[in-house]
């Protein structure tokens, strides 16, 4: 805790200070109300802290290397990553102008799909893969569409993986990137079209810059749910090593068996995630 | 301790206290199967989530003849259940559909008494209703045509599976190993699979949105299911009174009704 | 050569009604209260609001007509937009917001960056090129906005109170700038203000605008010395009565009589300068003849001049010299009397 030196004070306060801060009992009333939101703070931090711990110290670290060479436990980390990135690809590919036609467009029944939109985050994730089978499964009205007109099944495979988990990710690129839309100064497009730039023009160089930050935001939080997915993946993509098993099914099955493999396995999803996020961030997002 | 915990320990207290007064020595009291000794508070069973529909309805007939009295159940994997007790605890009286499950609880020294078998389970293939795919034994599960999901091997029913598949000499590559039992009867019924290896009871307990293929019995795995009060139980009299009302000839009737097999 | 513009549209409360003709070269102010419409009007111009009723022409260009179904793009008109807290792309560094223009209107991207440095020199900024928006100070800005306006060599430039944003200091220097920047520019220029000395220093011909209605028209010097509504009179100093004259009398609406040099019949405006106002502290002998008594409703200072409001039977707005108001005690209470001569009277019709 930062608290600047007793010297930097003047010895007594101005005039106009004095007579802020000069009623005793507010003075008072902000010294409490500032230890309560230091002691919430406090509180949270802990919350957050203490199951890392509770991680980290049974970690048996000596075998962390030995748990990352071992072929299941890479496939299932490769299968995470590139599940729950093609997952963010699509999520921004489609969440994008998802979240532009929310922010931009009035049409009848737009809080309707703002609702829809929401829904996947709302709803258990194993309803959300039930839901998911029902529509795109051998029986599922789309899914016999398309096993019929391309020969595609989505249960049980990686690419059903990843749309079980663009499904429970892209809420939170479209809600991110929507607001922030809504809160862009949208006078920089009136500037952009006074200059000359077609709407896609305006949308590439001013639009989306000046929501990057939002865009990233989104994306990493959408990444993070892909990646911790867990109840529609299973329910829809089913669980099979080298296939459909991300490191979250695998931390679940081997919790059956050995507490110590699944807590080094969360480690190792945990310490790879962070790595990367952090690494984005300093590429993308410098002043964050 | 929590404070739920708290209070249960409190009624448990309260409990021991009147029973003290009512027979003297409540720890003997295990072959009465007559709830009619004022017992009252819950007890939290974890069971193998092969047993959710027996133990439901054993749970309403003990509740019938405990009114103050209750049990809570915490279903799912075994092998699964059985970390939790070893990490966390919260129960009071173990399931186990394995010997090797319970063994692991036993081992770290958690169960008042030996364990108890009371009920075996033996394994059948689950296929859509009406048999679509007219699967007649364990060499059809590997065919190409036939998607089939397994329980993962590390889970009882999966184990079970992998072993009776071995007797039969049949190689299967399923789409999906499934956490649990549960889970690989749910895709069949959904008709995302074709087949899969379950429990007799499972195929029961599924009705009429599954159909069961017998497995012959030299290929067949005899799964016994025992159970134990575990030492830290907060109501071990509640949990001891279910254990009973399991293994008295009323509760061995429900779970034989759901496809499992007497001891 | 020239905008012809009749624009006609609704925006919340303001229902804008206003037909303009600017010439090529010309700069035309446009005057007007908060909430006139004066940047409705611009945003109309650009395209950035579709006009209901009219037809907007540039170069006998149509740009906008309704009845014909006829709408350009923003980004299919010619014309250059100064906003009045600039807009500056805040991502984009200096040379890229005035390349903007030039590379979307089709330059290419090395011809686009050969460009905006000339406009930069042209502007004095070739050191901040690589800058970001930033870090430039208010006038820095101002200069960069303009040149952004300018590069893609706009027919129509839209200058949204330009010098507002600017403190005092450098608003005069900027004025100065933007005064060299516009007599070069061949187009045609609107620029909304509401301050009358930026129109006077900047346009050749102003409108004044007042609920979405032009009110009056013409050179700064006729609009200064004519004011034809309690705004413009105010905005430059003058008071304003309305009201019947006949036989060298006018009969002010709203009661009170005043005698002004013969000569104009029926509903006229009569314009006062403050210094053409005497006070007394009694009756005053002489000539004047306009005097009556009234009391002291105000007194604001305004650097060396003393502004005196004086309510009777006709309000007026006295200047004094700061030694006048100590001589006559203008602070204390008690009657004061207002004596204007005939012939410091301008009276023209309504």
């Amino acid at each position: 805790m930062a608290l600047s030196p007793p010297s930097l004070h003047s010895p007594q306060p101005p005039p106009e200070e004095a007579a802020r801060t000069g009623g005793g009992s507010s003075a008072a009333l902000e010294k409490a109300s500032t230890a309560m939101v230091k002691l919430a703070v406090g509180v949270a931090v802990a919350f957050f802290l203490l199951p890392l711990l509770g991680l980290l110290l049974r970690t048996p670290w000596g075998e962390l290397s030995t748990e990352l060479a071992s072929p299941p436990v890479r496939s299932a980390l490769w299968l995470s990553l590139v599940c729950s990135l093609a997952a963010t690809g699509i999520s921004v590919v489609f969440g994008v102008p998802l979240a532009w036609a929310l922010a931009r467009w009035t049409f009848p029944g737009r809080s309707l799909v703002r609702a829809l939109t929401t829904l996947p985050m709302i709803v258990p994730p194993v309803v959300g893969g039930v839901a998911l089978l029902l529509a795109f499964g051998r029986r599922g009205f789309a899914g016999r569409w398309l096993d019929q007109a391309f020969g595609v099944t989505l249960p049980f495979t990686m690419a059903g993986a990843i749309l079980a988990e663009t499904f429970v990710a892209m809420p939170f690129l479209v809600i991110t990137v929507e607001a922030g839309l809504r809160s862009m100064n949208r006078r920089f497009e009136d500037a952009a079209a006074t200059l000359g730039a077609r709407p896609w023009v305006t949308f590439r160089r001013v639009t989306l810059p000046l929501i990057a930050p939002s865009l990233w935001a989104g994306a990493a939080l959408a990444w993070a749910r892909a990646l911790g997915e867990f109840g529609a993946t299973i329910t829809f993509a089913g669980n099979l090593p080298g296939r459909t098993q991300t490191i979250p099914l695998a931390v679940y099955l081997a919790l059956e068996t050995r507490l110590e493999a699944a807590i080094t396995l969360s480690v190792v999803l945990l310490a790879v995630s962070l790595t990367i996020l952090v690494l984005l961030r300093e590429r993308f997002m410098p002043n964050l | 301790m929590n404070k739920q915990n708290i209070s249960a320990a409190l009624l448990a207290l309260s409990l021991l206290a009147v029973g003290c007064a009512t027979t003297g020595d409540p720890a003997d009291d295990r072959s009465s199967a007559h709830p009619e000794n004022e017992l009252s508070g819950s007890a939290t069973v974890f069971a193998a989530a092969s047993l959710t529909e027996p133990f439901n309805e054993i749970a309403e007939l003990f509740r019938a003849g405990n009114p103050s009295a209750d049990i809570s159940f915490n279903f799912g994997a075994s092998s699964g259940l059985a970390t939790q007790i070893i990490e966390q605890g919260g129960a009071d009286l173990f399931a186990s559909a394995d010997q090797v499950n319970m063994k692991k609880v036993a081992d770290e020294d958690l169960l008042q008494q030996a364990p108890r078998v009371f009920i075996r389970n033996r394994l059948e293939i689950v296929v859509a209703p009406g048999n679509p795919e007219g699967i007649t034994g364990l060499s059809d599960l590997a065919r190409t045509d036939v998607k089939v999901v397994l329980a993962a091997a590390q889970v009882p029913v999966g184990r079970y599976s992998r072993e009776a598949l071995a007797k039969a000499e049949v190689t299967v590559r399923p789409v999906s190993e499934a956490v649990d039992v549960k889970g690989v009867v749910g895709p069949v019924t959904l008709g995302e699979a074709d087949a899969g290896i379950v429990y007799a009871s499972d195929v029961k307990a599924a009705g009429d949105r599954a159909a069961g293929v017998p497995i012959p019995d030299n290929q067949n795995v005899l799964a016994e299911y025992p159970m134990g009060v575990i030492k830290s139980a907060s109501n071990p009299q509640v949990a001891r009174a279910f254990m009973d009302l399991v293994l008295s000839p009323q509760g061995r009737e429900v779970l034989t009704d759901h496809g499992f097999i007497a001891p | 050569m020239s905008l012809k513009a009749s624009v006609g549209l609704r925006l919340g409360d303001l229902e804008l009604k206003v037909q303009i003709e600017v010439h090529s070269g010309e700069v035309l102010a446009v005057l007007g209260p908060n909430g006139s419409g004066k940047t409705t009007l611009l945003r109309a111009l650009a395209g950035l609001l579709a006009i209901e009723r009219g037809r907007v022409t540039l170069d006998g260009e149509v740009l906008e007509d309704p009845a014909r179904q006829i709408r350009r793009a923003p980004a299919e008109r010619s014309t250059g937009f100064v906003f009045q807290d600039y807009l500056l792309f805040p991502h984009l560094t200096v040379v890229e917001n005035v390349a903007f223009g030039l590379k979307a209107r089709g330059m290419s991207r090395s011809g686009a960056r050969a460009a905006a440095p000339d406009w930069l020199r042209a502007m004095g900024l070739e050191t901040h090129a690589n800058a970001k928006p930033g870090a430039l100070s208010g006038g820095q800005a101002q200069r960069v906005a303009l040149a952004r306006a300018l590069a893609p060599n706009p027919r129509l430039l839209l200058l949204d109170e330009p010098l507002s944003a600017l403190d005092a200091g450098t608003k005069l220097e900027v004025r100065r700038e933007l005064s060299n920047h516009l007599r070069s520019f061949q187009g045609t220029t609107l620029m909304v203000t509401h301050n009358p000395l930026e129109a006077a220093a900047l346009a050749d011909r102003l409108i004044v605008l007042e609920g979405g209605r032009v009110i009056q028209d013409g050179t700064s010097a006729e609009v200064a010395q004519h004011p034809r509504s309690p705004y413009v009179a105010e905005l430059v100093g003058l008071n304003l009565i309305r009201g019947r004259g006949s036989n060298g009398q006018i009969v002010v609406e709203g009661g009170g009589l005043l005698v002004v040099p013969s000569g104009f019949e029926g509903d006229v405006f009569a314009a006062i300068h403050p210094r053409a106002v005497a006070l007394h502290r009694g009756r005053p002998e002489g000539s004047p003849r306009n005097v009556w008594e009234g009391a002291v409703a105000g007194i604001d200072l305004e650097g060396d001049r003393t502004r005196v409001t004086v309510d009777g039977p006709v309000r007026m707005v006295a200047e004094v010299t700061t030694q006048a108001l100590k001589e006559l005690d203008l602070v204390a209470a008690g009657p004061v009397w207002v004596s204007i001569k005939a012939t410091e009277i301008q009276v023209y019709p309504a």
